[in-house]
This record gives C-alpha cells, structure tokens and sequence, in this order.
C-alpha cells in the first residue's frame, strides 16, 4: 500500500501536491472503531474511487475529509493547513460534498437550491445564472430548474444535488482551472439510468481535468473503474488495496474485500469488470 | 497516462460524436421556457405581496372605523386637518368631534398599529422557528416561552404582586418576559449537547418545560383566589387591549431588530432548512447561526407574549400558509408571514372588538377559533404530502 503512494511520486507527481492528506488518522462511529490508522494522501487532478463492503466507514470516512466532523486520532490537512484551523467559510469554497440520499423536508425550487450553492459568492445575479445553466446543462438538468425538488424522481434529484456541490466551488469564470479544490461524492450515481451515468462520469473526468480533485465513494465498479485514476478497496478497518483499477481489482483481494467469490473480466483495452 | 482513461474509455464504447454530453442536451435546450416558468412564479409571488399589502390597508381601515363607538375616518381627518373650526362647528359637533379624536388617535390607532406588528412579531418568529427545527409544525410555543411565561405571570399575579398595585400591568409583564427566558434558556440548556444545539433534544426538552409550567400554573390556580384565578385565565388567553404608542414604539423596535436579523440571516435559514450537515458542508457556522436565531425568535415572542398574553396559532398557521403560496424561500417567506400575520391578527382582534359589542373577546380564543380549523383544513388538504413524513 505504502508502495504504491511511494511509486506515484516517483512518476513525476511528487508528494508536495498533495492535496488532502491523512495521517494516522483512527475512524470510529460511537464506540465501533471503523478505521484504524490510515494513512492517504490525494492530489489535484486525481480522480479516486472508495469502494468497500457496507458498514465499512466509507461514508463515515467521507464526513471526516469533509472537515465538519473531526476523526477520533491523527491528523488531516488540506493545501497544507490543518483542516480544523479553516473556517466554514473557507472550506466550502475549497471543497463540496454531496451527501448520500441527498434530500429536503421543504420543497425547494430546484433553481432556488442551485443558487443557495453561490450564496457566499459576491457576484452578480447574472453572474450566477449564467453559471447556474452552463452546469445544468452539462448535468441535464436545465428542464427541470423550475420544478420542485420533492417531485423530482431519485435519479433527477439526485443530478441537482451533484450540480448544486459543483457549483459550490467553481469559480466564476468557468474556464479558470480547479486546481486545489476538492469533491467529495457518496454514491452520486446510484440512482441514475444508464445515460445519465455515462454523463456524470464524462463530466468527472472533464472536472479532473481541469484540476479538480474527486474522490467518490461507489459500489458500482464497473461503472467507476474505467474512468477513475486511483481506486481503494476498505475492509478489515484498513485501506486493503490503493492503485489504478487495474492493479486493485484481482479476485484475490475482492474476495478478500467482500467475503465471496466474484470473477473478472478483461477486455482488449486492459480494462476490468466485475462479474458473478 | 491515466489522465487519458476518459478518451480510452470513450473509443472502446462506440462513437465519438454520441459521447459529447452537449448533443444530449439539445433534446432538452428548453431554457427560455424554464426562465418564463421562473419568471412567471416570481411575478406571482410580487402579485401576492401587493394583494396581501392591499388588503393589510383595508382591514386597518375597517379596525379603525368600527368597534363601540363607530368613526367617520373622512369626517375626523377633516377636523383634525382644519382644528376646531370645522364649517358646521357647533358645541355638541366639537365635543363629540374631540371625544371621536381620542378615540380614534390615543384608543384606536396604537391598538392597530400593535396589533399589526405584534401579528407581523409572531408571524415571523414562527416562521424562523420552522426553518430552524425544519419541520413545519412547530411554533415558537415549542421551546417553552408561552409555558415559562405564563406561569411566571401566574406567580407575579398571586404569590409575588407588585409592590405598588398602579404598576400591575408592568409588573407581571416584566415577571412573563423573564420568565420567558427563563424557559427557553433552560431548554436550551438541556438541548446544547458537544455537536451543538440538537433539534431532537430541543422538542423533547420544550415539551417537559411545557408540561412543568403546566404543572406550576394548575397548583397557582389551585390555592389562588377566585379574583386572581380570573385573572389568570384571561392573561393565558390573550388581549390587545393595553396598547399605547409606548408599547407600540417598543414592539416596532423590536419588530424591526427581529425582521432585519431574520432578513440578514435568510440564506442561513434557507441552509438550515436543507439539513444542518447540509449547511456545514455549504459553509454556515451552523452553532452560531442556530443560537442567533433561537434567540432572536425568544426575544420577540417573550416581549409580544409579555405584553400581550397568548396568541396562539399565528406563529404555526402564518407561516405554513405563506409556504404553499410564496414557496420555501426565506427571501420571500419571512416578508410575506409578516405582512400575513399582521392582516390575520388584525382581522382576529377586529373580530374580538366588534363581535359581541361592547364585550371584547380575548384575542387567544379567535386566533384559536379560527386558526385550529383552518390548519385542520390545511393538514387535510395536503395530508398526502404529510403522510409522506415529515
């Protein structure tokens, strides 16, 4: 494991761009300890999957690189800074998360959430449209800007959720690069028909790079996999396995990770899938 | 190398052309029609601040023209413009004229005037309270202020009264107010846990308030005098009859001090709305933004509850209906229940005034008259949206 973040920044991206970082960090939900002292660190521009068994501490884990809650031991840093030092403020424009089953007991309007994402933005309320449907027409979500989001299906609301975190940190000028700012997903595509998955991920990776740094936690390998840089397996309350896709999945460690046997499939592009 | 993958991805999966997301959106490139439905909703909303403020104007004109003695509005600002020396000025005219004059400037007006902003307080407060605990059945009575208030306006009437018996009135206002504060301060002594002020433990908390000054009322009204006892029970339901331009300016300040507080806080409510890790994550300083408001709302409905008693219902029902007509948006909610709540309460105490003439109802038993069935109807209009779990 230690390996391969050594590996990595021999190949010309040394550690200083680290972007997030871990260190001896112990994971627990009341008196369960979920993770024992996990070391990781993620760059800009690196697009890395989080995958495990349920009840792992992925979301968990999540939460604590969000910054708004704090792990129980270690310590987290963010460009640098301890994540605990940043001001609320300062955070939400360096990093967005989209929350599991992301939902309101009021009924917002979907334009009226979209533009709550830029509420500590000073700009102007063109400014902000403009924005506002440029990503939701990379999101497909442009005709539903006037609905209520309590009628909107899963997979819809689920889309605006994913815009309204993006749009969280963009900067105004949406040709400006994303470097340093980071995305945290908790199965954003869960919901989502097979079109809108195939969009979310080309927006990722078009995201990535720009800059951005993501990091989404997912059951659905085979859908991730192909596009995402980095992919770690939890289980066993430690990173089991942290590398490309390629290198990770082995039915060795998916066995090992999800306690059955799965078969893989190669294709002649090098890719994996996972199959029953 | 892996920053490809996306490209790689592609040429393994089909066409180039079919992956570009924009060629997917063009089916959907109904922008102009989705700004004319948000533009539409925005003028329907303004339409509905004018109607509100159009019919706020009329009820007041109504409030000030009838009660016991009925007034001729045109007839007195023509005496008041031109003084005494009216052109059919005769002794009885300017007796009756001074008498109307009274009526209407020192009795009638300040009474509408707080009236309006004692329902525009609690409106607002209610509204914020909401927001707050995101559930749109609670009201400011939730964290114990009508409870704490009302028992200690008990005690000041019977255990503790006043030492100079001219100052009753200030007396048990300032023993309500404080007690008031008291409560809330309590509850949310019990509620403040190492995350914050958790929303749970602060219902479960202000129902035990509740139930503790409860308690403490019923043995007050136990041992108190038949006298005190009537007295109570008519505080607990509410009257606009003290009003004074002295009450009327200390409400409008602290009406005005509450409704820019909420306004400035708008986005913070609207964010606290989405969940409060919703907000986090957003970049609200969630602690102290719920502690500002909790506390803004406890002032004002503590200060309208010690002046004026219990109003129930307008802090729940104001703010439920502006949301089904005005959206959940605090931008427009917050101003909307103030104009909402001044009208219903105006309304209310006109019909307090003028129903039984010349008996005046307390302003508590119409609010609940009118509020609890009417929120009934609105529980069973939309019980398919609560049954959905709220």
């Amino acid at each position: 494991m230690k390996m391969e973040i050594l590996k990595q920044s021999e190949n010309g991206k040394p550690l200083s761009t680290a972007l997030l970082t871990l260190k001896d960090v112990v994971i627990a939900r009341g008196d369960t300890r979920l993770l024992e002292q996990i070391s990781l660190s993620f760059n800009t521009g690196e697009f890395t999957a989080i995958a495990g068994e349920n009840g792992c501490g992925k979301s968990t884990l999540l939460t604590m690189l969000s910054g708004v809650e704090m792990p129980s031991a270690g310590t987290l840093t963010l460009g640098g800074k301890k994540i605990s030092l940043l001001s609320a403020n300062q955070l939400a424009k360096q990093r967005a998360v989209m929350a599991q089953s992301a939902s309101t007991p009021f009924g917002f309007i979907a334009d009226e959430l979209l533009h709550l994402a830029r509420y500590q933005y000073v700009e102007s309320l063109e400014q902000k449209s403009r924005l506002i449907h440029g990503i939701a027409e990379q999101f497909d979500i442009t005709h539903l800007l006037a609905r209520n989001i309590q009628t909107l299906s899963g997979g819809e609301r689920q889309r605006i959720f994913l815009a309204k975190s993006i749009l969280q940190i963009i900067p105004g000028d949406q040709n400006e690069s994303l470097e340093g700012k980071l995305l945290l997903l908790d199965e954003p595509t869960s919901a989502l028909d097979l079109r809108h998955q195939k969009l979310v991920m080309q927006q990722l990776v078009a995201l990535r790079a720009k800059g951005l740094c993501i990091i989404c936690v997912s059951h659905d390998l085979n859908l991730i996999s192909p596009y995402c840089d980095r992919l770690i397996l939890l289980g066993e309350k430690q990173c089991l396995a942290d590398g490309t896709p390629v290198q990770v999945l082995t039915t060795d460690m998916l066995s090992r990770c999800y306690h059955t046997q799965l078969n893989l499939i190669k294709n002649e592009q090098k890719q994996v899938f996972v199959t029953h | 190398m892996q920053l490809s993958s996306a490209a790689k991805h592609s040429n393994n999966l089909g066409d180039n052309s079919s992956d570009n997301p924009r060629d997917y959106s063009s089916d959907y490139r109904l922008t102009p029609v989705v700004l004319q439905l948000i533009n539409a909703r925005a003028q329907r909303k303004r339409i509905g601040m004018g109607i509100l403020v159009v019919l706020l104007l009329i009820c007041a004109y109504v409030g000030l023209t009838r009660g016991s003695l009925p007034i001729d509005i045109e007839q007195q600002l023509k005496y008041f413009i031109s003084g005494v020396n009216t052109v059919e000025s005769t002794v009885e005219n300017t007796a009756a004229n001074t008498t109307h004059w009274y009526v209407l400037s020192e009795i009638r007006l300040p009474r509408v005037i707080m009236t309006m902003l004692i329902g525009a307080l609690l409106a607002v407060s209610g509204c914020a309270m909401q927001g707050l605990v995101r559930n749109p059945l609670a009201d400011p009575g939730l964290i114990g202020i009508a409870g704490g208030a009302a028992a200690a306006a008990a005690l000041s009437m019977t255990i503790v009264p006043p030492l100079i018996p001219a100052l009753e009135s200030i007396w048990v206002a300032m023993w309500a107010f404080g007690g008031a504060l008291l409560s809330v301060w309590t509850v949310l002594r019990f509620s403040n846990g190492p995350q914050g002020v958790s929303v749970a433990a602060l219902i479960l908390a202000g129902v035990a308030i509740n139930a503790l000054t409860g308690t403490v009322i019923g043995a007050i009204s136990y041992v108190a005098s038949d006298d005190a006892l009537r007295q109570i029970s008519y505080w607990t339901m509410g009257s606009l009859a003290g009003a004074s331009w002295t009450l009327c300016g200390l409400i409008a300040l602290a009406g005005l001090v509450a409704f820019t507080g909420l306004m400035k806080s708008r986005n913070a409510l609207n964010l606290l709305a989405l969940g409060e890790k919703e907000a986090a994550y957003m970049g609200l300083n969630v602690t102290r933004y719920k502690h500002w408001v909790l506390w803004l709302v406890a002032f004002s409905v503590a200060l309208a509850t010690a002046l004026c008693g219990i109003i129930g219902f307008v802090g729940l029902v104001v703010p439920h209906m502006c949301r089904a007509i005005f959206g959940v948006n605090h931008k427009v909610l917050i101003p909307a229940s103030a104009l909402m709540g001044a009208l219903l309460l105006m309304v209310a105490d006109t019909l307090a005034r003028t129903l039984f003439v010349p008996m005046e109802i307390p302003i508590g038993i119409v609010t609940s008259a009118v509020g609890a069935p009417f929120f009934l109807y609105l529980l069973w209009q939309q019980r398919r949206i609560f049954g959905g779990g709220v």
